[in-house]
């Protein structure tokens, strides 16, 4: 119902700054300035979504619900700046990385939004939700734990069986994330396979072996989703690595633009 | 997953900070963080390593609970602790990844911009777009268009605080485009009065048409005015490409600011009134009456026996290069068939430049030899061109005066006292003989005066001609003025030369004529567009409005039943130059000039309409000329045509009088072309109904021809 309603109001503000436009464009008055001076003051806001975040102090809302302006906002942009440009590709170098900077953000944006939107989801669908910044510490303790399993818990009498399954197939998928491709796919060929190794190897060891294979194994479907989670939280990270620094662009040049737009804009239009 | 992999309490959980600009270089590699961090200003803050504390012989760990607590290993014998932390490089963190990637980004984009925007000029850089073809020669120039462009970076932030940057720049379009005239940037063009009274005109008229919605609504939002004036960008919108059109414009858009608002050119537009007849033709032509009563009837055949019937309109008009306009054929090639006879009227002796009014013989008693000129002259005033040459003459001057209004032909009935100032005209008029048969042009240019710069350069020079009638009429002229200068008794012509019964001429080959019948000396025109009758006429109409009435060349040539001795009618009239050249006059300047060509070379006056015939004859063989120009065969009767209110002057005398009455007025014998009969084609269903089709915005705009 909410998201309905979002829409409807959308829509209709939509019609109304694009109505406004065009019968301010039938008198003809600087329709450029009117959707130039929104655009800006949109950007302005969408801006302020991260200095929202540094002042969480203040009472000034809840994140959720700046969020919701934000992406609200974000689209309203869109629409602006779609009349602002009339949907064409600008000609001169300054305004064409204006134009390019707007779309890299907007789309980055819209990006943003659909990785939010799915991958909590997928984040919940396998393993433990951790702190990212933790990841290594997690994967640290349980290569630490694989490692006891194969080398300190092993008895005298026992051959080298497990070391060199360890060494063969295990010790380079314990070092780091890996298959990170897979998890993007959300694919799990690569952890069956693991697992069709071990159950080769089983009829190898004897029974104190295969415990500490089937403990091993717990420790990669461990380790599996960790990868998981860290391949998609750093996805959800990287991509404001293109979303906000492009936005702090954007604001210099939108402010360069407006200000050679007044300045020259009387002959040009 | 068997077990959770996380501790949240704070025991078992180091004390993270990923805010933090830098996280421990150890977490990043190995995942083993120490469990402060590094500190704010990025340096390994390593404290968990304990310095073991030597009791009783024996090292004790001194780890702080907060570092873990002691170890249970303990100390090594030699006193080093046996969990020893090394320090590390700390990393960025994520965040401050992200920030430092953000300034970076702003600062290029900064730096970007102060490339493109620093310097006296702004560079093409800043440059939005190409230009229209016509500008690309100016386009690396920013200020030949734009004021802001002489300063640097502090002017363009002046200039946007001021209003009036658009009508600056505008005044630098103005600079080139000069064709638009000094009200270029009022509204069409056109100055704010002349805006009101053509706005008053539409509004007094009746025709009422929906105003569509979006006319409405726009009404709210108000005109990008400045003082009255609106500036060129406006409308005119640069820097779209090489190929924008700077001239399109919607309906909408050019009906905003109208009074009378409608939907479409099918639906609400204004009736054309007279168009394209609202004023009447450079030429008078009456097409109805030529094609369907002079080609057709037997009777002209003996007026105009030369005469041949155009096979279609194309006879006569054919377009002119860019098929704009349907030129009218050359007056040898339409006119002269049966106009050439007209005008070179084997009947019409001339006009009369010089004349020796009558003056009895009695009444030159002892003044000297005067001509037998009694009965022979026919007006009572002098030539004009006489006028003028003894207009300096005080003698002459002062005997017009005694004799106050004098009729020339009618000096011999003077009173006795009377008698000596006509002879004082007469002598003038023999001081005036003399000086131009001795000094030739410089008498003329010393007696004109003033006027001498208007009618001096007329040729044929009248000169030789009035030299050889003084030698005719006054062999002894030299020894007679200076008797006369030496006040001597002057005994009465010895030779009384009477006045032929008929009419002679001399010299005629040069169209002037020395007449013995009257005493003048005449200019007959040798053809159509005789210089001389034109330059006469030209100045007569610009600069001597006033003394029209008295310019028997003026009457005779702008008179349709006169021929030079007043007497004739009709036909001949068409062999007079304002039969068919009509005569305009400028409302501001009040300048008029004689229309010598059927179309203007250029449009001075307001031209809010425009028609292009090209694109409409190549529209298919369906159309042809007589699809839109409908004869008006109303009031064409002989009758209505040759009655006198057909040449009816207005005040002045100087102008007919214009579509008052379609009976009296002289047209081209065309009904105005129909709003349905263009919207059979200009409709809905076409999309060919824009404004601009038909309509300029700069009314004073001069075209080219090739525009």
């Amino acid at each position: 119902m909410q998201q309905r309603i979002t829409f409807l109001l959308f829509t209709v503000i939509s019609l109304l700054i694009f109505a406004g436009c065009y019968l301010f464009s039938i008198t003809l008055s600087k329709t450029s300035f009117a959707s130039g001076t929104i655009l800006l003051l949109c950007l302005l806001f969408l801006a302020s979504y991260q200095l929202r975040k540094k002042i969480s102090f203040l009472p000034l809302g809840s994140s959720a619900a700046w969020l919701r302006f934000h992406i609200f906002i974000g689209f309203l942009s869109f629409v602006v700046f779609a009349i602002h440009t009339r949907l064409q590709i600008p000609n001169g170098l300054l305004e064409f990385i204006l134009f390019l900077t707007y779309y890299t953000v907007f789309l980055s944006g819209v990006v943003g939004l659909f990785l939010s939107r799915t991958i909590p989801y997928r984040l919940l669908s396998r393993g433990e939700e951790v702190l990212f910044e933790r990841i290594p510490v997690h994967r640290r303790k349980i290569h630490d734990r694989v490692k006891t399993l194969v080398f300190d818990d092993a008895q005298p009498e026992q051959g080298a069986a497990l070391p060199d399954f360890y060494h063969k197939h295990l010790q380079d998928f314990f070092e780091g994330p890996r298959h990170q491709i897979s998890h993007i796919l959300h694919s799990k060929r690569h952890l069956h396979q693991l697992k069709q190794k071990i159950s080769a190897q089983e009829p190898f060891l004897d029974e104190q072996e295969q415990v500490r294979l089937q403990q091993i194994a717990e420790q990669i479907q461990l380790k599996d989703d960790l990868d998981y989670q860290y391949i998609f939280q750093a996805i959800i990270k990287l991509w404001l690595f293109v979303h906000v620094p492009l936005t702090y662009s954007l604001i210099i040049f939108a402010f360069y633009h407006a200000l050679a737009a007044c300045a020259f804009a009387s002959t040009s239009g | 997953m068997t077990e959770p992999l996380q501790p949240f309490d704070w025991k078992n959980s180091n004390y993270e900070r990923p805010a933090n600009t830098w996280v421990c270089g150890r977490l990043c590699e190995k995942g083993l963080p120490c469990r402060l961090g590094p500190s704010n200003k990025g340096e390994c803050q390593v404290q968990s390593q304990c310095e073991p504390a030597e009791k009783g012989g024996k090292y004790q760990c001194t780890r702080s609970v907060l570092n873990g607590g002691k170890c249970k290993e303990g100390p090594a014998p030699d006193g080093t602790c046996c969990q020893p932390d090394t320090s590390c490089q700390p990393r960025r963190s994520l965040l401050a990844k992200r920030r430092f990637l953000g300034g970076l980004a702003a600062f290029i984009a900064a730096s970007l911009c102060l490339i493109v925007f620093s310097g006296d000029s702004p560079s093409s850089l800043l440059s939005p777009g190409e230009v229209i073809d016509a500008h690309a020669n100016i386009e690396s120039n920013c200020s030949a268009c734009h004021s802001a462009a002489e300063g640097g970076l502090d002017t363009w932030i002046h200039l946007t605080m001021n209003d009036d940057v658009a009508l600056d720049d505008s005044a630098l379009c103005l600079k080139c485009h000069t064709e638009l005239g000094e009200e270029a940037l009022f509204a069409h063009s056109v100055s704010v009065e002349r805006l009101h009274e053509i706005t008053s005109q539409i509004q007094e008229t009746k025709e009422t048409a929906s105003t569509p919605i979006a006319l409405q609504l726009a009404s709210l939002t108000g005109h990008p005015t400045t003082n009255g004036k609106l500036a060129c960008s406006t409308c005119h919108q640069e820097h779209h490409g090489r190929k924008a059109n700077l001239t399109q414009l919607t309906d909408l858009q050019c009906q905003s600011c109208h009074a009378r608002q409608f939907a479409s050119f099918q639906h609400g537009h204004p009736a054309l009134g007279d168009y394209p007849y609202e004023r009447r033709s450079r030429i008078y032509f009456d097409h109805n009456t030529h094609l369907n009563r002079y080609f057709k009837n037997e009777e002209f055949k003996r007026t105009m026996p030369h005469g041949h019937k155009p096979e279609s309109c194309s006879s006569c008009h054919t377009s002119d290069a860019t098929g704009r306009l349907m030129l009218t054929g050359s007056f040898e090639k339409t006119c002269a068939s049966c106009h050439e006879p007209q005008i070179e009227d084997v009947d019409f002796p001339g006009v009369p430049f010089f004349a020796l009014p009558v003056i009895a013989p009695t009444l030159m008693k002892s003044q000297g030899a005067w001509p037998n000129t009694e009965g022979s002259f026919a007006t009572a005033r002098l030539p004009r061109l006489m006028e003028l040459l003894l207009e300096n003459d005080p003698g002459y001057q002062s005997a017009i005066k005694q004799l106050g209004a004098i009729d020339y032909r009618k000096l011999n009935n003077v009173d006795p006292e009377q008698a000596a100032a006509v002879a004082e005209i007469a002598w003038a008029v023999k001081r005036l003989l003399y000086d131009i048969s001795t000094s030739g042009e410089a008498a003329l240019t010393e007696r004109l005066g003033k006027n001498s710069a208007l009618y001096l350069h007329l040729k044929p020079s009248i000169v030789p001609t009035l030299s050889q009638a003084q030698q005719i009429w006054f062999p002894n002229l030299a020894a007679e003025i200076k008797d006369h200068t030496e006040k001597k008794a002057l005994p009465a012509s010895t030779r009384q030369k009477q006045a032929p019964s008929g009419f002679s001429t001399r010299n005629a080959n040069s169209g002037w004529s020395i007449s013995d019948s009257d005493f003048t000396v005449r200019y007959r025109p040798i053809g159509h567009a005789d210089p001389l009758i034109k330059g006469w006429l030209d100045q007569a109409v610009q600069k001597d409005q006033k003394n029209l009435d008295r310019d028997s060349l003026w009457q005779i040539f702008s008179n349709p039943t006169a021929s030079g001795t007043e007497d004739s009618h009709g036909a001949l009239a068409s062999g007079r130059c304002l039969m068919c050249h009509s005569v305009d006059k400028d409302p501001v300047s009040g300048v008029s000039h004689i229309n010598w060509q059927p179309l203007p070379t250029q449009q001075a006056k307001e031209q809010f309409t425009q028609f292009s015939h090209a694109p409409h004859l190549l529209a298919g063989q369906r159309l042809n000329c007589e699809n839109c120009h409908v004869f008006d065969r109303s009031g064409t009767d002989s009758a209505a045509i040759l009655q006198s209110d057909y040449f009816v002057r207005d005040r002045s005398n100087l102008f007919w009088q214009i579509n008052q009455n379609s009976r009296q007025a002289c047209t081209s014998g065309f009904q105005p072309i129909s709003r349905q009969n263009c919207s059979t084609c200009h409709n809905q269903a076409t999309a060919t109904q824009s404004c601009l089709q038909c309509h300029n915005y700069h009314a004073h705009r001069k075209l080219t021809s090739s525009e």
